[in-house]
């Protein structure tokens, strides 16, 4: 595997790059649903996003730490960290999933069941990051670490975990912020643990939205443990 | 259009920009990262990337054009 040459700018760029794009997506997404929705779309998508990118960098699939001490001595490489991972990591994630879900919900999709305009968002984000994928960790914004099966250099269960992540969290989006609907899988236990499987009337119920992004967030880590075993089996011993 | 996103009607103009946003986003985060390094690991040459880079942007830009027009068209 070869890497590029370290290029002190590319973190700098990265950083400061999505800081501003997720002030200029905060702020579309507050004219279109709100301040208050979409605040609660942002923190959702840290929630969301954090402890399953953490799990995976403590799992050691991947680090980001490909910077540090390059620009002065200690220096983790990024300025602003959410446990293991850069901070511009998070602010991307809702980037992708509140642009996902304006573009499919509100314009192109808008009159198509939710299942399919999450989809749909899912798929725009999968095509997203197999641009960007290959060129950020060529320039080691992020470094492959894991030996899983890999296309241009990124493992395939990347792919399926990106498309996942929009996929639910974009359900979960509608669901919950944006709508007030049951779940389907999870509104039994819904209606032991708050007594009703719906929430009541137009208000964000921060216990029922946090609730469903843990128990949704267990269920993708598990489906990706197993599904990287089986491509990996498949790729490496009976192809 | 559901409910919730009735009032889309009056913020077409808006979500033109926020379409806007995502590509220039979009573009911004394939040129800048293009430009600092190519070619893209396992690829052998810097063109190779470029047409990688060019081929799978297609589809992005397309759902953005195509958004950018739909929501311009709808009153």
């Amino acid at each position: 595997m070869k890497f590029l040459p370290l290029n002190t700018l590319s973190p700098v760029i990265a950083e400061l790059g999505f800081s501003i794009l997720a002030a200029l997506v905060f702020y579309a997404g507050s004219k279109r649903f709100g301040t208050k929705k979409t605040a609660i779309f942002f923190l959702g998508s840290i929630l969301w996003t954090g402890p399953l990118e953490n799990f995976a960098v403590l799992r050691g699939a991947y680090t980001y730490y490909g910077y540090a001490n390059l620009i002065y001595p200690n220096y983790p490489g990024y300025l602003t960290w959410l446990g293991l991972l850069p901070f511009w990591i998070v602010l991307g994630w809702f980037v992708f999933a509140m642009s996902g879900f304006l573009i499919f919900h509100d314009v192109l999709l808008s009159k198509k069941r939710a299942l399919y305009q999450a989809a749909a968002s899912g798929l725009f984000a999968v095509n997203i990051d197999l641009m960007m994928d290959p060129i950020a960790s060529s320039n080691s914004l992020w470094i492959w670490l894991t030996g899983s099966f890999k296309i241009f250099g990124v493992p395939l269960f990347n792919f399926v975990g990106w498309f996942l992540l929009i996929f639910i969290y974009d359900l979960i989006a509608q669901h919950t912020i944006f709508h007030s609907k049951p779940m389907r899988g999870l509104s039994g236990v819904e209606r032991i643990l708050f007594r009703s499987s719906e929430p009541a009337g137009d208000r964000v119920e921060g216990k029922r939205l946090v609730f469903r992004i843990v128990t949704l967030e267990t269920v993708v880590i598990i489906f990706l443990t197993i599904l990287t075993a089986l491509i990996d089996y498949v790729a490496y011993t009976v192809l | 259009m559901d409910e919730t996103l009735e009032g889309a009607t009056a913020d077409r103009p808006k979500v033109i920009g926020i379409v806007g946003a995502v590509i220039v986003s979009v573009l911004f985060i394939f040129l800048a990262v293009l430009a600092i390094g190519v070619p893209i690991m396992t690829l052998k040459s810097q063109w190779e990337s470029a047409v990688y880079s060019i081929l799978i942007f297609l589809p992005v830009a397309t759902v953005c054009v195509l958004a950018a027009i739909k929501s311009g068209k709808t009153p």
